[in-house]
């Protein structure tokens, strides 16, 4: 038995979510307080979808598979993290990235990916110790059609 | 702030669970080790900042996108 949950979106209105939908999160940088989120994709295929904060109607974010944007990405997912999840391996975890979406174009942090373990519905946002993974890698330019000098 | 005198080799303890130990001192650096449980993250507090910086900004620009540009880029590689 799963109890049902309404939260109240900023763009889609209110979602109707299960309990047993939502991924348990320690907080996030910046957003200590935000410990409950849903993942939401759009359509089948779709390149970016969000992760909706249950605990703060305001909060959302787009979010990306990095592998879409960039096939070679390897996370070292830390031992400490993969224990904290409850997983037994990074190949248990399903791994997003933030993304940030602006007039100018569409960034992903890989700095810090999003792991989620389906199984014991927990999740973290891993600080990557390695170098080489910057916070803003843009994967798009331009994104949204309606730029200055197209026509509306 | 709270503040102690340690030799190098000492610790602290915050809490029941986690040990901050003074691994070694040189003229302009500290070693410091950290056991903690693994629900706790330690991390550089420069690269945390960052860290919290850019999820500001995703979260702002996902709260401020016109609807139009936020449905672009989630429909992107959808059924078109």
């Amino acid at each position: 038995m799963s109890a049902g949950l309404r939260i109240e979106t900023a763009h889609f209105g209110t979602i109707e979510a299960r309990e047993d939908e939502l991924i348990h999160f320690p907080g996030l940088p910046g957003f200590p307080a935000a410990r409950r989120f849903l993942v939401r994709r759009h359509d089948r295929g779709a390149d970016f979808g969000w992760l909706l904060c249950a605990d703060d109607p305001a909060l959302a974010f787009v979010v990306a598979s990095p592998w879409r944007f960039r096939p070679d990405y390897a996370p070292a997912i830390p031992a400490q993290t993969l224990r904290a999840l409850g997983a037994g391996g990074a190949d248990e975890l399903e791994v997003l990235a933030l993304a940030t979406v602006a007039a100018d174009g569409v960034t992903l942090n890989l700095a810090a990916p999003i792991v989620i373990h389906p199984g014991t519905r927990r999740g973290a946002q891993v600080i990557l110790e390695e170098p080489g993974h910057p916070t803003r890698v843009r994967v798009l330019a331009a994104p949204s059609a309606p730029t200055a000098g197209s026509a509306r | 702030m709270l503040v102690l005198t340690r030799r190098p080799g000492e610790s602290l303890r915050i809490g029941a669970d986690v040990r901050i130990t003074v691994v070694s001192v040189a003229p302009g650096q500290v070693r410091i080790g950290v056991e903690a449980p693994d629900a706790v993250a330690v991390h550089r507090e420069e690269v945390y900042q960052r860290i919290e910086e850019s999820n500001r900004e995703a979260a702002r620009a996902a709260a401020a996108a016109p609807l139009a540009v936020i449905e672009v880029v989630t429909r992107r590689g959808g059924e078109a």
